[in-house]
């Protein structure tokens, strides 16, 4: 029995040579960059790193002085890109806002950013409903100024829109105590739907609250910026 | 005797074959390329050029430091020249590793302050302080704290001037895959009246946030891969995209061995973030970003 054993064994024993090697090749063709990684690791044990050389303690110690001042010089005129004056940033994806001065924060708090719809009109006309990113400059400040309806808040509700100049137009309070104009018929304003704030539901503009927006018209000046990201 | 030629033209079939895979695929691409400098080189040395003219001009020409979104190319830093090019030489190990890490810290800084003259959002990316943040105009938006990281051992191995070189240029995008949207836009066809209008009407709710998984590919070679820090429940797109990324990448490892091209070590980063880090992160970018690195 036994004698039949160990003939079997030699008799199927080498051949996990070839299971191995046809192992090998799956591996090798699956994780070739891992494998490329380890070989990376490989070769810089015989790699010696090129920061060793001659001594010249005089010039190395000049270079560390210049780039120190170098990087004195930058760090300054990195700090002159912050704004001097109170600035914005609007965060869409967290649908929160931020009120900084120069590197401080004043206020933190939530807003309402784009709900990122595009509507289609009965004609074919398309209006997306997306908050602009990129960096604004405030052009405005108004007080209980008036919505003036565009055409797609009609649209949105059925509703067939007024002509351009008609009175119906005009709405009162939707857009809250003060409007802070940053372009494009894109504003920075209060909001009758407080508990939508914190939720992607506008069409475009900044919805705040009323203490954080009337915080934010008076830090804010004309020419202030405002950061959407 | 038939079944041991038999078992011996195997073997040395199969060993052949391993043998010519391993060399195609894994020894000849390590061995005879370098990564960092094969891509890198050729580009930053042309731009460097075009910096030591710019230097070259008189310094009024080198107007004065600017605020905003005013940074002119005339005002790139006059001491450029004096950075940018230079090999590490010379002098103690101390002292060399001294000038190599603040060459690191200033090559970030002047690609931050370059980039800043741009309209569009950057990604700093700084290993050394463990921090992702997004900047416009030199103005840090969001700064995100990067839990952990690894970086491939083909830029580890680099830890030289080759570096210097590969990383003092800001890396621009070329292609991204990821696991949730860049702007989830959603079509609706305007109501036909009233009645249709109030009945399409939904209550908001907070969006639900997806699995983050991020695979983007920079110029110079350079995959950078952003990971959530939170686990996937169940099955989730972040597995299906591993998948079909790792099968992409067994297709290019079988053309190698057919072609006589050899395909680029991708020198690659991988950084986990909190979920809601790389969504911000993610979204908040251009189409075509450029990012900054300090490693």
């Amino acid at each position: 029995m036994e004698t039949e054993d160990k003939s079997w064994f030699r008799k199927y024993a080498p051949w996990i040579i070839p299971f191995i090697l046809c192992y090998l090749i799956f591996a090798s063709l699956i994780y070739t960059p891992q494998i490329q990684n380890n070989a990376f690791l490989v070769k810089s044990w015989f790699t010696q790193l090129n920061l060793t050389s001659s001594s010249n303690a005089g010039g190395i110690g000049k270079q560390i002085q210049t780039s120190k001042s170098n990087l004195s010089t930058l760090q300054n005129k990195l700090s002159d890109l912050i704004p001097d004056k109170p600035y914005v940033i609007v965060n869409t994806t967290d649908n929160r806002f931020e009120l900084r001065n120069s590197k401080d924060t004043i206020r933190t708090g939530v807003c309402s950013t784009g709900k990122d719809v595009l509507l289609i009109g009965p004609k074919g006309k398309k209006w997306l409903f997306k908050t602009p990113k990129g960096m604004f400059s405030v052009l405005l400040k108004r007080k209980d100024a008036p919505w003036i309806k565009p055409d797609w808040a009609y649209i949105e509700e059925g509703v067939k829109p007024p002509s351009a100049r008609s009175e119906d137009r005009i709405e009162y309070g939707s857009l809250g105590k003060y409007q802070i104009s940053i372009g494009d018929n894109y504003m920075l304003h209060g909001t009758l739907y407080k508990r939508f704030l914190g939720l992607p539901v506008t069409h475009g503009c900044v919805r705040l609250g009323d203490e954080d927006l009337e915080v934010i018209f008076n830090n804010l000046e004309k020419g202030s910026k405002v950061f959407i990201f | 005797m038939a079944k041991k030629t038999l078992f011996w033209s195997i073997t040395l079939l199969l060993l052949l074959i391993v043998v010519y895979i391993l060399t195609t695929t894994v020894i000849m691409p390590v061995v005879t390329q370098n990564p960092l400098l094969d891509t890198a080189t050729s580009k930053i040395e042309t731009k460097v050029d075009k910096s030591v003219k710019k230097s070259e001009k008189p310094d009024n020409q080198v107007k004065k430091s600017v605020k905003g979104e005013k940074v002119s190319k005339k005002s790139e830093p006059k001491d450029q020249e004096q950075v940018v090019d230079e090999k590490v030489i010379t002098g103690s190990q101390g002292d060399q590793l001294t000038l190599f890490e603040l060459k690191k810290t200033e090559n970030l800084l002047r690609s931050r302050y370059n980039l800043a003259s741009e309209d569009s959002m950057y990604l700093v990316l700084d290993l050394i302080d463990k921090i992702a943040s997004i900047e416009l105009k030199g103005v840090p938006l969001h700064k995100s704290k990067i839990t952990d990281f690894s970086i491939s051992n083909s830029i580890k191995m680099f830890h030289t001037e080759q570096l210097l070189h590969w990383i003092s240029q800001p890396f621009l995008l070329k292609n991204s895959v990821s696991t949730i949207a860049r702007v989830p836009i959603a079509v609706v066809n305007a109501p036909k009246d009233t009645i249709e209008a109030n009945s399409n009407t939904v209550l908001p709710t907070a969006p639900v946030r997806e699995d983050v998984y991020l695979i983007l590919n920079f110029e110079r070679n350079l995959q950078l891969i952003i990971q959530q820090e939170e686990i996937s429940e169940g099955k989730s797109r972040v597995d299906s995209l591993k998948l079909s990324y790792k099968k992409k990448e067994i297709d290019k490892t079988i053309k190698s061995l057919t072609t006589t091209k050899r395909e680029l070590v991708n020198p690659q980063i991988v950084i986990t973030l909190k979920k809601s880090d790389a969504t911000i992160l993610y979204r908040a970018l251009p189409l075509k970003p450029k990012m900054v690195l300090r490693m």
